[in-house]
């Protein structure tokens, strides 16, 4: 392990990335993968896991949750389980009802100010230490299948549904997105057991032919 | 694969839920008898039928109530707390 610097943020999957990475970096002051090694690349076209855990995010619920929010200048999705990327590249996630999931875009400030501001009447925060990965490639879909029983073709980056479900035994929020018409999946999941899901994609992933990405290759994925 | 409904994150596999019992109100404890205090601590109601029990849809931790004939073991509906129409 070669970390050159103090990071003052943690991935919650550091544990089981530690001993395959090859080289670091720090985004958003969490320590996180670069890469993986030379074969990053050949895994992200098949089924490549990257770790965005070092995204800033925020949450809220209660049912004056959203009315909060909008008065923060966070646009909130109008369907239950849903999500919408604000102008901002700020994604909000709408949890069921009446609970929110913020994340910043690299460089968003809506995590930091939610977390600043005073909750009024009827919102609760709601803690996130999330493990964020991202799944990729041509054979995620087929990853899917193996890991879970939620269907992930319901999940159309146009509709910009949102599942709530068990993946591996692990509860996870799930999304579909796409980039360059390619569709790619972004999960959720408590960060303990965050190592536990990542080591278990990773090892289906290597089975398809992909396996674990570093920040390097995941390019425009990183960045959405 | 047993499927159950939940009113907020639709139909899934039952191993996303997590079963709490019947609903059984509580007797005022301040006013009613220790019989019936120990009747509705220790006692529950083993007879088939059709029951209203609690029920978790756990990745989400949505809770809501199951109407289900214990007898068929066959869910007649599912509804959230307070949508009981």
């Amino acid at each position: 392990m070669n970390a050159p610097f103090a990071p003052n943020r943690i991935s919650p999957l550091f544990d089981e990335q530690a001993p395959h990475a090859a080289k670091w970096t720090q985004v958003e002051t969490m320590q996180t993968v670069a890469s993986f090694g030379s074969a990053d690349a050949a895994r992200l076209p098949l089924a490549g896991i990257g770790d965005l855990s070092f995204r800033r995010r925020a949450g809220v619920k209660g049912p004056g949750a959203a009315a909060w929010l909008n008065a923060l200048g966070i646009v909130t999705p109008e369907r239950m389980n849903s999500w919408l990327r604000m102008d901002d590249g700020t994604l909000v996630l709408r949890l069921g009802n009446t609970e929110y999931l913020v994340e910043d875009a690299p460089g968003g400030s809506h995590a930091a100010q939610m977390n600043a501001a005073a909750p009024a009447h009827g919102v609760y925060p709601v803690p996130r230490y999330d493990a964020a990965l991202v799944v990729a490639g041509r054979n995620a879909l087929e990853l899917t299948r193996q890991t879970c029983a939620f269907d992930f073709t319901t999940l159309s980056p146009a509709a910009q549904g949102l599942a709530m479900t068990s993946m591996v035994g692990v509860g996870v929020t799930a999304v579909a997105m796409e980039s360059g018409g390619e569709t790619y999946y972004r999960l959720w999941c408590d960060g303990t057991y965050g190592g536990y899901l990542w080591a278990t994609l990773v090892e289906v992933a290597s089975d398809l032919g992909g396996g674990a990405v570093g920040l390097e290759s995941l390019g425009r994925l990183a960045q959405q | 694969m047993k499927l159950m409904t939940c009113p907020i994150n639709g139909t899934r596999p039952i191993s996303e839920f997590a079963y709490w019992g019947e609903i059984r109100p509580a007797p005022d404890a301040d006013t009613c008898s220790d019989d019936q205090w120990a009747e509705y601590v220790f006692h529950r109601n083993g007879a088939p039928g059709v029951k209203k029990e609690w029920w978790c849809h756990t990745p989400s931790n949505t809770w809501f109530i199951a109407e289900r004939d214990t007898e068929k073991d066959k869910v007649l509906r599912t509804f959230l707390h307070g949508d009981d129409k």
